[in-house]
């Protein structure tokens, strides 16, 4: 049905689509090695490759044959559906531990209220993989050597904190 | 498509499954490595449709089409269990 009216230009159009996806998915790639924290890798890697399937798959539709078409229908709607849902999950994991922001000039307004708190003695800037994990440690050694102060505790941990 | 292209494409292909595994195994955090390994079913996933695209047999796209939903439940329960604890 397609090629019919495609002509004899379906072979260079499938070649067209898989090297613009090719080249798509070594920007992702580069993306994911280049950026220095996971909230912008998440850029890369979300979006970048899965532009790049559905480009492969929009060549094999010129293929003609239908129980091809089929599947790449489908699997291009599960993956539109299923890689933003995967995508949020892991930034709301990273926003839950507090991952460390590596990007230059990145300023991490959450961490703000953890100081305030005095669960957090200083801004960490690269120590650690997340926030999260050095409060964890914190607080087992406090458990194991009595209550770790750092310099400007006052004593009253337990304190509302006013937004 | 022409079988160079579908040679030079697949070659690259792997390069780049290759190169995400070794971001995989370097990646400094824990969640960058849920990420990386997310994106190298997708570049699997990627390469699996190039091939049913060249061979013109749709085989191969039921193994995508299980990679794709397996991925997904995998990427959510490494985040979710890295974020609060538990899975469910």
């Amino acid at each position: 049905m397609l090629n019919d009216r495609l002509g004899n230009i379906g072979p260079y159009l499938a070649d067209t689509l898989v090297v613009l996806g090719i080249i798509i998915m070594t920007l992702g790639v580069i993306g994911i090695v280049r950026m220095p924290d996971v909230y912008t890798k998440m850029h890369a890697a979300s979006k970048a490759v899965f532009l790049g399937t559905i480009s492969f798959t929009m060549a094999s539709i010129v293929t003609n044959e239908w129980e091809i078409i089929a599947r790449v229908i489908l699997i291009s709607g599960i993956l539109m559906v299923t890689t933003p849902i995967a995508s949020q999950v892991i930034a709301r994991a990273a926003a839950i531990e507090h991952e460390l922001m590596r990007t230059p000039g990145a300023v991490d307004e959450s961490v703000y209220d953890l100081v305030l708190r005095d669960e957090l003695a200083y801004l960490p800037v690269e120590r650690g993989e997340s926030v999260g994990a050095m409060i964890r440690d914190r607080k087992q050694r406090s458990e194991l050597n009595g209550p770790l102060r750092h310099p400007h505790a006052t004593g009253k941990e337990d304190r509302e904190v006013t937004p | 498509m022409h079988e160079i292209v579908f040679s030079a494409a697949a070659l690259w292909m792997a390069v780049l499954i290759v190169i995400s595994l070794i971001t995989v195994v370097r990646a400094r955090s824990s969640l960058t490595r849920v990420l990386a390994l997310d994106m190298v079913t997708l570049l699997l996933i990627a390469l699996l449709i190039l091939y049913s695209d060249s061979r013109r047999v749709g085989y191969y796209l039921d193994a995508a089409l299980v990679l794709s939903l397996l991925s997904f439940l995998a990427t959510i329960a490494a985040a979710r269990y890295h974020s609060e604890g538990e899975i469910f």
